[in-house]
């Protein structure tokens, strides 16, 4: 201890050590140290913790603040805020698809709601049914006891009404292979889309949502808007699987909500439950159902056939509701029975008439302007325009009249219509909704059809 | 302790966990560290390996845990830099910090002490750096160092005792031959 006394040296040490205690710490840690350790806790949660860890770990001090301010965006929103927008960068995407795993399921069984608000007059508040999928067979089953088998495979249907003893069988014509893949790719398909576009998401596409109890389960919740589209999903915080998809969409006055829940994947099914064969003691009607690519012969077709179901005036707007209006009007009077499948030649004649619908949807999802003026005019007002759009890759646009003759018009010749309906105007730009089928006689239950490449939520069938 | 995957962690509580405890493991990990980037190494490390502990077993006291391992990884770390000649000046980051003296001359003195205390600590024989920082830095009890360590309370009473002592030994060699430590 040399010379000098432990009691000198007593104080110095004390001193020494009140001088680390009280320090001033300084503000800390770093946010993206913070976030970093938060997302451990994320990925633990999922039972990720190990991997999460090992990639943040063995980043480098940058790629690690840059990762861990990604992966912030999905703890701290989850847990904290409700809602959080972060630069993008590859740490978010990582975080989010640990909370989120793809769809792999061969089999599922899930329920499908739809509503609408407001509700129309005479629509249930709700609609529901279930459905079974294995492969490329869905098996759907409505209330009343009425089910539908669907080999999106060949593009055939049956529907099957125990009441009635009949069999409805569906063809469907005129698909090309992608539209083929993306009618594969309904439901359950439709699923594995919105899980993948998550996935592939930037955190700032993405809104987190607070944790929710959902059938007993904590949920982690995404958010994404996608062109006019709300898709939430909410995953599982242990399985990572989704336990409830909620799509709202709808434009104009009403709303359509569709929801995806009680999902049940890789669960055994029996083939049989999707078997396609005509029960015995039922008897069959084969109908068929044009599902080309609607043209330009359609608009015009369908134009005519809606004016002349009512009384020569062409619809006031092209949307889903306009037309399941013209539709109702039309098919009550030859309701004569509830029960009655509709003729080849009803099918033929309503789907005249949805193919507008298609059309202008179709231009929707292709991004082509267009806009309709039809309200107010007859069929054969010649020189009154009634919708024009512009072709993808033309210059000029093709302009339809009254009497439904049609001319390329140069864009500086284009008529001024103030309230003339476009793709910005509640537009049908996307997929037709769970609405209403006409009431009588009831429609054979096939999946609404999808026009390509634009958006598509989950599409009940028309019966829905 | 036995694993209970019943109670397996849930994300809000590790959120709480995280936000009630960072100015707890942060300042543990400052007071010794006293460097930006390695106090916030090491609070990360802190948390990520409570988490893998708390995989195998139940998490009595979070607080108690965080602190434990805090104050052991900044010990490893002072001692990492110790081996590569980085504590001293500078690397402390002492500019970095106000002193809360007044008079300039105590407040070097104070900064030249601190400089040593850790140079000490990192030199210190294991567990004991520890031990004793838990005890004089986070004024825990003798009782609570021997549980969270798993050390009787009479071996946690010798560590600190010969710490004490060694301590006090460089002190005095320190005054009689400042070159050394």
């Amino acid at each position: 201890m040399n010379a000098y006394d432990e009691n000198e040296l007593e104080p110095t040490l004390e001193r020494a050590v009140r001088v680390l205690k009280t320090e001033p710490v300084p503000d800390g840690p770093p946010l993206p140290v913070v976030a970093a350790v938060l997302a451990a806790g994320v990925a633990e949660t999922l039972n990720k913790h190990r991997s999460l860890r090992e990639r943040i770990t063995s980043m480098n001090r940058i790629a690690k603040i840059a990762a861990a301010f990604a992966a912030a965006a999905v703890i701290i929103a989850a847990t904290v805020v409700a809602f959080l927008v972060l630069p993008g960068g590859r740490g978010g995407t990582l975080a989010l698809a640990d909370m989120l795993k793809p769809i792999t399921a061969k089999t599922a069984k899930f329920t499908i709601t739809a509503r609408i608000e407001p509700l129309p007059p005479g629509m249930p508040p709700e609609q529901t049914m279930q459905v079974l999928v294995m492969e490329n067979l869905i098996r759907q089953e409505l209330p009343g006891g009425m089910y539908q088998v669907m080999d999106l495979k060949s593009s055939r249907s049956v529907t099957i009404m125990p009441q009635q003893k009949k069999v409805m069988v569906m063809q469907m014509t005129g698909m090309r292979q992608g539209e083929k893949d993306q009618m594969s790719n309904d439901f359950l398909g439709e699923l594995r889309r919105r899980v993948e576009e998550l996935r592939g998401s930037g955190p700032k596409d993405v809104e987190f949502l607070p944790d929710k109890t959902l059938d007993g389960r904590l949920a982690h919740g995404f958010h994404k808007r996608v062109e006019g589209i709300d898709i939430t999903v909410w995953a599982d915080t242990e399985t990572c699987l989704p336990v409830l998809m909620e799509i709202r969409y709808g434009g104009g006055a009403q709303q359509y909500f569709v929801t995806m829940s009680n999902f049940e994947l890789d669960v055994p099914l029996d083939p049989a439950l999707f078997s396609m064969a005509v029960p015995e003691g039922y008897t069959a009607e084969e109908r068929s159902m044009n599902m080309s690519p609607p043209t330009e012969a359609d608009l015009l077709a369908g134009l005519r056939q809606c004016a002349n179901m009512a009384d020569g005036a062409f619809p006031d707007r092209i949307d889903q509701n306009t037309i399941m209006e013209i539709l109702k009007k039309w098919i009550t009077p030859q309701a004569g029975n509830a029960q009655q499948s509709p003729t080849q030649e009803q099918m033929d004649t309503m789907m005249k008439v949805q193919r507008v619908l298609l059309f202008v949807m179709q231009l929707s999802g292709e991004k082509v302007d267009w806009r309709y003026a039809g309200r107010g005019v007859h069929l054969g007002d010649a020189g009154t325009p009634v919708f024009w759009y512009l072709p993808k890759g033309a210059a000029n646009y093709r302009m339809v009249c009254g009497d439904l003759t049609v001319a390329d018009v140069a864009p500086s010749a284009l008529p001024d219509i103030p309230d003339a309906q476009g793709p910005d105007d509640g537009s049908p730009s996307q997929p037709s909704p769970p609405a209403q089928a006409p009431p009588v006689p009831a429609p054979p239950a096939v999946p609404a059809p999808v026009p390509p490449q634009s958006p598509t939520p989950a599409t009940p069938p028309a019966d829905l | 302790m036995a694993p209970n995957p019943r109670k397996r962690l849930q994300m809000t509580d590790w959120s709480s966990i995280v936000h009630e405890n960072t100015p707890l493991v942060w300042g543990t990990a400052w007071r010794l560290l006293a460097n930006q980037a390695d106090a916030a190494d090491c609070f990360q490390e802190t948390f990520l390996a409570a988490l893998e502990i708390s995989r195998r077993e139940t998490v009595r006291s979070w607080s108690a845990l965080l602190v434990k391992i805090a104050t052991a990884r900044a010990v490893d770390r002072l001692r990492s830099r110790l081996r590569r000649g980085e504590i001293n000046g500078e690397a402390f980051g002492w500019d970095a910090i106000p002193s809360p003296k007044t008079g300039p001359v105590e407040a070097a003195q104070d900064r030249e002490l601190g400089a040593w205390l850790r140079r000490v600590l990192a030199q210190l024989p294991q567990p004991e750096g520890v031990i004793f920082s838990l005890r004089v830095l986070n004024e825990w009890s003798y009782e609570q160092i021997a549980r969270e360590l798993a050390m009787t309370t009479s071996a946690v009473g010798v560590a600190i005792h010969r710490t004490r002592a060694r301590l006090k030994e460089r002190l005095a060699s320190r005054i009689t031959r400042p070159e050394e430590v």
